[in-house]
């Protein structure tokens, strides 16, 4: 039984970096288009 | 460090330079220098809003402390985050209507008058200094102790790079290089939670293995403390100068608010991060020193090349942060006090070179202080406990509600300085009361008195309104 804070020990790092690479895409195809 | 954490940490770098440098090019007036000429979308305001506020204590501070206190620290933190929704829910898509505006002095010589400006425009340059010399010598601490080199090498190394992009650059250079910096700390700090996750045996072995109140909401603190905790940070850094730069930096209203809440979400996210580093540690590492969770948690447990890698995103943390203040500091110190006091007619080829020249000037006093005179950034640092006790309230019924009234403006402001330094120094802060609290209280009532009794004038509710009292008060 992990519990819900075993859940977001996993679960939040995983969004965090989803988030990161979200962003990281947005942003290098703006750079890429506007400079 | 072998060759390849060599790699990683001169990539790093490398691409900082090369985004520096190209940003150069988009910087053709004082505008573009201060606020990226107004035209950030909401995903690189959310990129921008987290590195910058993202920095040592939201990193090595919150790991070291839940280490040490569990998550109660953590908890008491949430409410840089929680601020963080609350101003972007409510406040910034406001502040993008004063057009022509850079800084929290221009928003409040629109409702409280030149006095207020000057006031705040000293407080913003204190505490953006303060903090700046603080992350300068938080680069310079973690260079000397990976390269084993002195601090002044590692400060210089540390800063060189933040220096040159943020002269040329401006805000421009400083945004693309926070998103890159967001890049490197949102990938490999969760990551090396997860892998420490696994290290210690799954999710179920931390939970069990850690001192049961390590994962209460108190823990082993009093309701008085954590309380008094969570509103110091609740209002210690609310619309602090860089945080307010970024709204005025927005493309438009919605893109503002979209920008800051989803930061505000993140950071929450990003702060279990760290802090569940500092029960890694705790298991994997007992006997270090808090302020080392962090940095050994990654340097330890990250894949090949870690050093290099767990270098790269510490120094991201601290130089997203460390430039976003050497930036306002120098367009406060430009908008606040050169043009409106000592030169009002300056041209705007003249005000960019003022711009550029001031950030060198800082930038170099900065690390001139901090290699060997700290104690004069603690001095910096004081301006830190008055900014919510003199600007904070002022700022958010100016804003939100449009109240102007110079006289309310300036007695608050004078008031609750008074009173948190009083409360904060003089008394040393009695009750576990801490002063920001104190002074706050005082600020509020002397600002809502004054405004019932003495001259007050008509409300900017409407866009119109406030278009046109701030092109009065900018022109």
């Amino acid at each position: 039984m992990i519990g819900v804070y075993g859940f977001l020990l996993i679960a939040v790092p995983v969004a965090v970096v989803a988030a990161a690479i979200a962003v990281g895409v947005a942003w290098v195809r703006s750079y890429l288009r506007d400079g | 460090m072998r060759a390849i954490d060599w790699v990683f940490v001169c990539l790093y770098f490398a691409v900082l330079v090369v985004i520096g440098v190209r940003a150069v090019r988009r910087i053709r007036s004082s505008d573009d220098f201060a606020v990226a000429g107004g035209r950030l979308g909401w995903p690189i305001l959310f990129a921008t809003v987290a590195a910058s506020f993202l920095g040592g204590g939201a990193a090595m501070g919150n790991a070291g402390n839940v280490l040490k206190d569990g998550y109660v620290f953590m908890f008491a933190f949430f409410a840089f985050g929680l601020q963080t929704v609350l101003v972007g829910q409510f406040m910034v898509h406001k502040l993008r209507r004063y057009e022509g505006a850079h800084t929290v002095g221009d928003v409040m010589e629109v409702h409280y008058g030149k006095g207020a400006r000057l006031i705040s425009g000293l407080l913003s340059l204190g505490l953006c200094a303060g903090i700046l010399g603080g992350q300068i010598l938080a680069v310079g601490t973690l260079l000397t102790t990976m390269l084993d080199i002195s601090l002044f090498v590692g400060i210089l190394i540390g800063m060189g790079v933040v220096l040159l992009y943020s002269t040329f650059g401006g805000m421009w250079a400083v945004v693309q290089t926070d998103v890159v910096q967001f890049l490197v700390l949102g990938i490999l700090v969760p990551v090396a939670l997860v892998l420490g996750v696994v290290k210690v045996g799954g999710p179920a072995e931390i939970v069990e293995r850690v001192p049961a109140d390590h994962l209460t909401l108190l823990g082993g603190w009093t309701v008085v403390a954590f309380v008094g905790t969570f509103i110091t940070f609740l209002l210690g850094e609310t619309m602090t100068p860089p945080f307010a730069q970024r709204a005025f930096a927005a493309s438009d209203p919605r893109a503002a608010r979209r920008g800051y809440v989803v930061s505000g979400f993140f950071s929450l996210a990003f702060y279990f991060v760290t802090g569940s580093i500092g029960l890694v540690a705790l298991i994997l590492y007992p006997k270090i020193a808090t302020d080392q969770a962090l940095p050994t948690v990654m340097a330890n447990l990250l894949p090949v090349g870690a050093t290099g890698l767990a270098l790269a995103a510490l120094l991201a943390v601290i130089q997203s942060t460390a430039s976003s203040y050497l930036n306002s500091t120098a367009i406060v110190f430009v908008k606040d006090i050169y043009v409106p006091f000592i030169r009002p007619h300056a041209s705007d080829r003249h005000r960019l070179l003022v711009q550029r020249l001031s950030t060198l000037a800082v930038g170099v006093a900065a690390v001139a202080f901090a290699s060997t005179a700290p104690s004069i950034i603690d001095a910096f640092l004081l301006a830190f406990n008055l900014w919510a006790p003199t600007v904070v309230l002022p700022l958010v019924v100016a804003v939100v509600w449009g109240l102007r009234s110079s006289s309310a403006g300036l007695a608050a402001m004078v008031g609750g300085g008074l009173g948190g330094a009083i409360w904060t120094w003089g008394l040393g802060e009695p009750y576990g009361v801490s002063g920001i609290v104190f002074g706050v209280v005082v600020n509020a009532v002397v600002y809502f008195v004054t405004y019932a009794v003495a001259p007050r004038g008509p409300r900017l509710v409407h866009h119109d309104d406030v278009k046109l009292a701030t092109e009065g008060a900018l022109k």
